[in-house]
């Protein structure tokens, strides 16, 4: 495989609630333009590491995090980052799907409307293009003016990347994306997946280990907030270092 | 499924048609003994022998200006607050306190608030017996209920509209006006209503603050003094004995049906509204 | 900041300022009388005489008043709206008891002079006649009419009290093969004491609170009542009733400031007293 530049690096990552110390020392280096999935029993820290990317942790109170987390060599952890600047750049896509209480158009519209972004024609062709980006459009090009609650949770969930697609994001991190969905819907989100990184550099947190088998190209390992092991998944699901994470891939824990 | 009730049960039940029995055939029985004095005279007529003929009108248009103006104040302080308390308000003494300020002054008595409006914008600020006194004193007294309201119906939009706005690079400000409140605004603005009738039907404050029994004029700014509803029912049941009991019992009537009003088409918007919502 | 955000914040301090004033501002208009006022007799004495002179300004009656008639109100209320309450809660099924729940709201609504009216032309000479008493306008009336104006109040807070008690202990009660009457009142009711508790405390902060329909029906008498089959005036009556006829910073002006400052700090302490044990047993759980 050949070695993508490296997109994200988290070095020595730690994240304390209160007296809690959720994520221990983790350092690890994300290629772009992959998938990289992390893997974990619940409670390993996984959703908190994935949410620190993009600084939505911050709402939490007596959430605190050290080290240092490079973005395109730029620290986002900083004093003085811009989160709203840094938001745009990595999307994020929830566990469950929540589209807005408005219509299909208007939720992918959203992002760029914040920006400030007024004319009818950019939207149009922002909103189409996301749209087919999240493989939706055919979908749901006759009515984008009927509420995003009128479409079935797997179609809501590709409303939902589609939405943070039309930000313009460079990473997209995805907390259990398909955890929400049946089989066939989930399947669906997984190809889309392999679409996405094209372009896009995708953290995905699963609990799915096949999903995590299936679409990553690196899986990280997180245990009680400890990396206990990262590498490419192929190598993972098949030679694993680690008694632990050979214990957890095949069913003995979690 | 029937429902069966055991002889125990039907004797909580019967407590039930107690307590509803008095505040319905109160109703029931104002609206009857009403019809006989209202007619379109009563109505849309300027009174005549100190209220004893003649109609009511400047006492419904005063009603309504007091309404307006109440409205005018209290909907964006209590709306504002109610934003505050419920997206930005940090977690500490401060707003605490500010939480008891709010359970305490819900708690206060009319009356006190009059006490506190004639004190401070009758006398202190000038205002004068006016409509702008009894309006303000009426925005203080109905303001507890549009900032619970307000804070409620924010509490109640899934936090995860509220995180996906933020994830897509939103401020939080810009969060809370493009999709929580927007999300809220019909729980904001029944609850607002009905803190409108409560205003509607308040006599002790305006009996303070500068409702007058007989002004065969309409107000013509906020400095005018003026006739309200609650104060007429008020003074002609007490102090007038020359007054035709069918018209006390009219004026109740039409006080009635504008408070009911407002709460009915609150509560049916409500409803409708919880049918609709699909999260 | 956005400047819209400085807005929210500054109308949420608005609130806190708000309540402050209105305290500090009653009590700023009756610290002259206090002032003057070397002894309890404000309290224990049992004449209010404003225009003698010199004059004399004592709320005992007032005081015994409103408690005479809030005493009635929530001890005629209180079985009924708790009653009623668990009616709504555990025993109707759920459409019905929401419909009630509305019901029960907009009776709310009924303004307080309205139930004033009510109590003057058709309770009061009913109790004048059961009683055979010389006037209806008594305690009495009054508290009858208010017994009713708390329901909602009572009901609401106290439904709302019970299903808040998680679903788990009826069904943990049901399955050890108790009766739903026996589940009601071992398990339910004693579940949801303090929040009960705090309702009828609250109901009764409304009544001490209520002017009209007390001022309309209680009679107006302004001695300390015997009985509360006699005419008096509690404390709100009175303010309404004077305020607007006392000179400002006359004696009289003061004094009522006085009185208001009383039931000011009456409702506030039946209010902290009610949060505190709402507040306590949320902390307990």
């Amino acid at each position: 495989m050949v070695e993508n530049k490296h997109k994200v690096s988290l070095t020595d990552i730690s994240i304390f609630y209160g007296k809690l110390h959720v994520v221990k020392h983790v350092s690890v280096e994300l290629p772009e333009k992959e998938i990289t999935a992390i893997i974990g029993p619940s409670g390993s820290g996984k959703s908190t590491l994935l949410r620190s990317l993009n600084r939505m942790n911050d709402h939490i109170s007596g959430m605190r995090i050290t080290g240092e987390a490079l973005i395109d060599n730029q620290n986002i952890l900083a004093n003085g980052v811009d989160v709203v600047m840094l938001r745009r750049k990595v999307g994020m896509v929830f566990q469950r799907p929540n589209p807005f209480p408005k219509s299909i158009y208007e939720n992918v519209a959203y992002g760029p409307k914040l920006q400030g972004l007024r004319s009818k024609a950019d939207l149009d062709i922002i909103v189409e293009n996301s749209l087919r980006q999240a493989a939706l459009w055919d979908e749901v090009k006759d009515r984008l003016h009927v509420s995003g609650f009128d479409l079935s949770g797997g179609q809501q969930q590709r409303l939902c990347i589609a939405r943070s697609l039309a930000v313009g994001p460079e990473v997209l991190l995805m907390d259990e994306p398909a955890s929400a969905l049946d089989p066939a819907a989930t399947a669906k989100i997984e190809e889309l997946m392999l679409m996405l990184k094209r372009t896009l550099t995708v953290i995905v947190v699963t609990h799915n280990m096949q999903q995590a088998a299936r679409v990553s190209d690196r899986t990280a390992f997180l245990l009680g907030g400890e990396l206990v092991e990262y590498d490419a998944t192929r190598k993972i699901f098949t030679t694993p270092q680690d008694k632990r994470t050979d214990d957890y891939i095949s069913g003995k824990m979690g | 499924m029937r429902q069966s009730y055991t002889l125990p049960e039907m004797f909580l039940l019967g407590a039930l048609g107690l307590a509803l029995l008095p505040p319905l055939a109160a109703v029931l029985y104002i609206f009857v003994r009403a019809a006989a004095g209202i007619s379109l005279e009563f109505i849309f007529a300027m009174p005549a022998q100190r209220g004893i003929t003649g109609g009511i009108l400047p006492a419904i248009v005063g009603t309504l200006w007091l309404l307006f103006g109440t409205t005018l104040v209290v909907l964006p302080v209590g709306v504002g607050a109610g934003v505050y308390l419920a997206e930005f308000a940090p977690r500490n003494r401060f707003t605490h306190l500010l939480e008891m300020a709010l359970i305490n002054l819900a708690g206060v008595p009319s009356v006190v608030f009059g006490l506190f409006g004639y004190a401070f914008f009758v006398l202190t600020l000038g205002f004068g017996s006016s409509l702008l006194s009894a309006s303000l004193t009426l925005a203080i007294m109905t303001l507890p209920l549009v900032v619970t309201a307000t804070r409620e119906a924010l509490h109640g939009v899934p936090g995860s509209f509220r995180e996906a706005s933020l994830a897509l690079g939103a401020t939080r400000w810009q969060a809370v006006s493009t999709v929580t409140l927007p999300c809220a605004r019909s729980g904001i603005l029944t609850g607002t209503l009905l803190a409108l009738s409560r205003a509607a039907g308040d006599t002790a404050c305006i009996l303070i603050t500068g409702a007058a029994f007989f002004l065969p004029r309409l107000p013509t700014s906020f400095m005018s003094r003026f006739m309200a509803l609650p104060y007429h029912l008020y003074i002609s049941a007490t102090q007038l004995p020359g007054m035709p009991p069918e018209r006390i019992w009219a004026t109740a009537g039409v006080l009635l049906f504008l408070v009911l009003v407002m709460q009915v088409s609150a509560t049916l918007w409500r409803e409708r509204e919880r049918r609709l919502k699909k999260w | 900041m956005p400047y819209q955000q400085k807005l929210v914040t500054v109308a949420g301090y608005t609130v806190l300022l708000l309540t402050a004033a209105i305290f500090l501002f009653v009590a700023a208009q009756a610290w002259p009388f206090f002032r003057e006022q070397v002894d309890l007799s404000f309290f224990t004495g049992d004449r209010w005489l404003p225009v003698s002179s010199p004059p004399t300004f004592q709320i005992k009656g007032f005081l015994v008043s409103s408690f005479m008639i809030t005493t009635m109100a929530v001890v005629l209320g209180c079985p009924i709206g708790i009653l009623s309450a668990v009616s709504l809660a555990e025993l109707l099924p759920r459409h019905v008891s929401v419909l009630l729940r509305s019901v029960f709201e907009m009776t709310a609504g009924i303004p307080s002079v309205v139930w004033g009216f009510l109590g003057l032309t058709v309770i009061a000479p009913f109790v004048a006649r059961v009683f055979n008493l010389n006037t209806g306008l008594t305690g009495f009336s009054a508290g009858l009419v208010l017994s009713v104006m708390v329901l909602p109040t009572l009901v609401s807070l106290a439904d709302e009290a019970l299903r808040a008690v998680p679903r788990e202990y009826a069904e943990a009660s049901y399955a050890l093969g108790t009766t739903r009457w026996q589940t009601i009142w071992r398990v339910i009711v004693p579940a949801a004491r303090g929040g009960l508790v705090a309702a009828v405390l609250l109901a009764m902060g409304r009544a001490i609170g209520e002017t009209m329909t007390v001022l309309m029906v209680a009679g107006g008498r302004l001695t300390t009542p015997g009985s509360i089959f006699e005419p008096m005036r509690p404390i709100t009556a009175l303010i309404a009733a004077e305020v607007t006829n006392a000179a400002r910073h006359s004696e009289q002006y003061h004094a009522l400031f006085a009185a208001g400052l009383v039931l000011f700090t009456i409702t506030l302490a039946v209010n902290a007293i009610a949060a505190a044990v709402i507040g306590g047993k949320k902390e307990a759980g």
